[in-house]
């Protein structure tokens, strides 16, 4: 299990962690959310020994992490770095072998994963030569020869498109399955909340929130209703009593109320303006419920 | 895994990534001077009087050993400032340093660099040295072959020295300044003892020269100068060689630090702030 206890931090009077706490035990995917600037950058490279820590520690399995230890991680930092002229298989053989391998196991399991990841056509490719997309996922590669035991991965969506982001969650999905500890971080909130199950959101260098994203979506006082009914327009909606219209365009009207909420008499008042097309009922997305956590 | 062995990896890799550029340098500077030779040895053809030997061989040997120190010394650590630049602009240096503590990617790149540096001077001096005595331009004297020796003797000394503070130059530059100006105040000590030597080859020994080839961050371009010309006591020798060499170990342990402390910083980062923010 991956520890951080009390880590805290400042970067002159910028506060990038405060008193920062997070588990994140073996064969769990942990996606870590928070604004920009909130201090996950801060907390992920502490794993690395990257930042000078004020107070805190940071613990692998109960010890406090050493050399040793780190050659069984994996790391993607947020700024992305390879070496622009090395080529794609002479990289993660490289980077295989900087973490402890064999020449040999380095270079099947590097061809193995770039394979996986579509880049078989690659391997002797320049670096420098290749799209984003692709550098991104030598990056992951890189980040993944050596089967860490834990995997810290620093915006891992940032730039994909859906089904980028899909393919790349599949692959964390089954690192945590096969038993590997994974945290990444993220500060599209709602882009995150589908691909994952557990989250921790940081706000100002301290986790204010954490769990999994169905309960800490149901612990919410709201609920959300979202109702379509063609041809109605949306001024039927105003009768349906406790409830405030926070969108409405067209014949889309969509509806904050409080949790224990009976639904059914919100529908019986949309049908009687006509025929409901889209009718739905749901706690609110997971960015509400951060504001609503830190009171925004 | 052991520290050596990480040490080895980065080594290994820094080899690999510059054989080329390596190959073409080193023929290109033999290549030039042979020319030079074969050019001398052509017009000479005219007179015997063209061929230098004796004291005369002996100054121009001089002068040659401080330019070639000059040179190396300055190349091979600008190699190494942009190797440290290029990680830190390419932010490939993180991941890197996941694995490693900075100290030891430093010396894995300083001792492949200047490996290759050594290499470079040891094939260049002895392709001029033995065209030079084939074509008959000059005349070796009896003490060049300890004359050799020391040059690369002192490269090493001198190199070790100067590298970590290159490496430093290159770890506090930022992404899109030109690399080289951060060389500017190296070379600048650099020049001192470069100037004083070459000025000096051709006359005796002067108290400039005897200053500065006793102080450590000049030794190592004037001390081979006087050694192979005899003006050197025993004794100066010793001192000199005790003092570069404590002053090589403060330099790189300073240095490191520096390096440490600036090449995980994005950006230009200035002397103080490397050194506060050093490990």
């Amino acid at each position: 299990m991956l520890r951080l206890d009390g880590l805290s931090k400042r970067y002159g009077r910028v506060v990038a962690l405060d008193d920062c706490a997070l588990e994140v035990p073996r064969g769990q995917m942990l996606g870590f959310l928070g604004p920009n600037g909130a201090g996950k950058t801060t907390a992920m490279r502490s794993v690395f020994g990257l930042v000078t820590l004020e107070s805190g520690a940071v613990t692998w399995e109960g010890s406090p992490i050493d050399r040793e230890a780190r050659l069984g991680f994996g790391y993607m930092p947020e700024e992305r770095g390879l070496y622009p002229r090395m080529t794609v298989l002479d990289q993660v053989i490289y980077f295989g072998r900087l973490h402890g391998m064999s020449k040999g196991a380095a270079q099947d399991r590097g061809t193995e994963l770039l394979d996986d990841l579509g880049l078989s056509e690659r391997l002797d490719a320049r670096v420098q030569s290749l799209s984003h997309g692709n550098q991104q996922r030598v990056q992951l590669a890189v980040a993944l020869v050596h089967d860490p035991e834990l995997l810290v991965l620093d915006e891992p969506f940032l730039g994909l498109d859906p089904v980028a982001a899909e393919t790349m969650a599949g692959v964390l999905r089954k690192r945590a399955a096969g038993g590997a500890a994974v945290l990444f971080s993220s500060h599209q909130l709602d882009v995150v909340e589908h691909l994952c199950r557990d989250v921790a959101i940081i706000d100002s260098g301290t986790v204010v929130l954490s769990g999994q994203v169905d309960e800490l979506r149901a612990a919410s006082r709201h609920r959300h209703v979202e109702i379509v009914v063609p041809g109605a327009g949306t001024a039927w909606a105003s009768a349906i009593a406790d409830a405030t219209i926070t969108f409405e365009d067209g014949d889309r009207v969509r509806l904050e109320v409080e949790r224990g909420a009976d639904p059914r008499p919100f529908f019986e008042l949309a049908a009687a303006a006509g025929e409901v097309a889209e009718f739905s009922f749901a706690p609110p997305p997971l960015s509400q419920v951060f504001r609503e956590a830190v009171a925004r | 895994m052991s520290v050596w062995q990480t040490i080895r990896l980065v080594a290994s890799r820094e080899l690999a990534a510059r054989r080329k550029g390596f190959a073409v340098v080193t023929g290109a500077l033999t290549a030039v001077g042979l020319g030079g030779m074969a050019l001398v040895a052509a017009v000479s053809e005219s007179g015997p009087s063209a061929v230098v030997r004796g004291s005369e061989a002996d100054e121009v040997i001089g002068f040659f050993t401080v330019v070639v120190l000059f040179v190396a010394i300055v190349f091979t650590g600008q190699v190494i400032m942009e190797g440290v630049a290029e990680e830190k602009r390419s932010r490939v240096v993180e991941v890197v340093l996941g694995t490693m503590i900075p100290r030891h990617l430093l010396t894995g790149k300083v001792a492949a660099i200047g490996l290759m540096g050594l290499t470079e001077i040891v094939v260049v001096v002895i392709t001029v040295a033995g065209a030079g005595q084939a074509l008959e331009v000059f005349e070796l004297p009896r003490a060049t072959t300890l004359g050799l020796v020391a040059v690369i003797f002192w490269f090493v000394l001198g190199f070790t020295l100067y590298s970590a503070l290159y490496a430093a130059a290159g770890a506090m530059v930022s992404p899109h300044e030109n690399v080289a100006n951060g060389a500017v105040p190296i070379n600048l000590v650099l020049a001192i003892p470069y100037l004083v030597g070459v000025t000096a080859a051709g006359a005796g020994d002067t108290v400039p020269l005897r200053i500065l080839s006793i102080f450590p961050l000049t030794a190592p371009l004037t001390m081979p100068l006087r050694a192979m010309r005899g003006f050197a006591e025993p004794w100066e020798i010793a001192l000199s060689l005790a003092l570069t060499v404590a002053a090589a170990y403060l330099l790189i342990r300073l240095a490191g630090s520096l390096y440490t402390g600036a090449v995980m910083r994005g950006g230009k980062v200035k002397w103080r702030a490397a050194w506060k923010s050093r490990t």
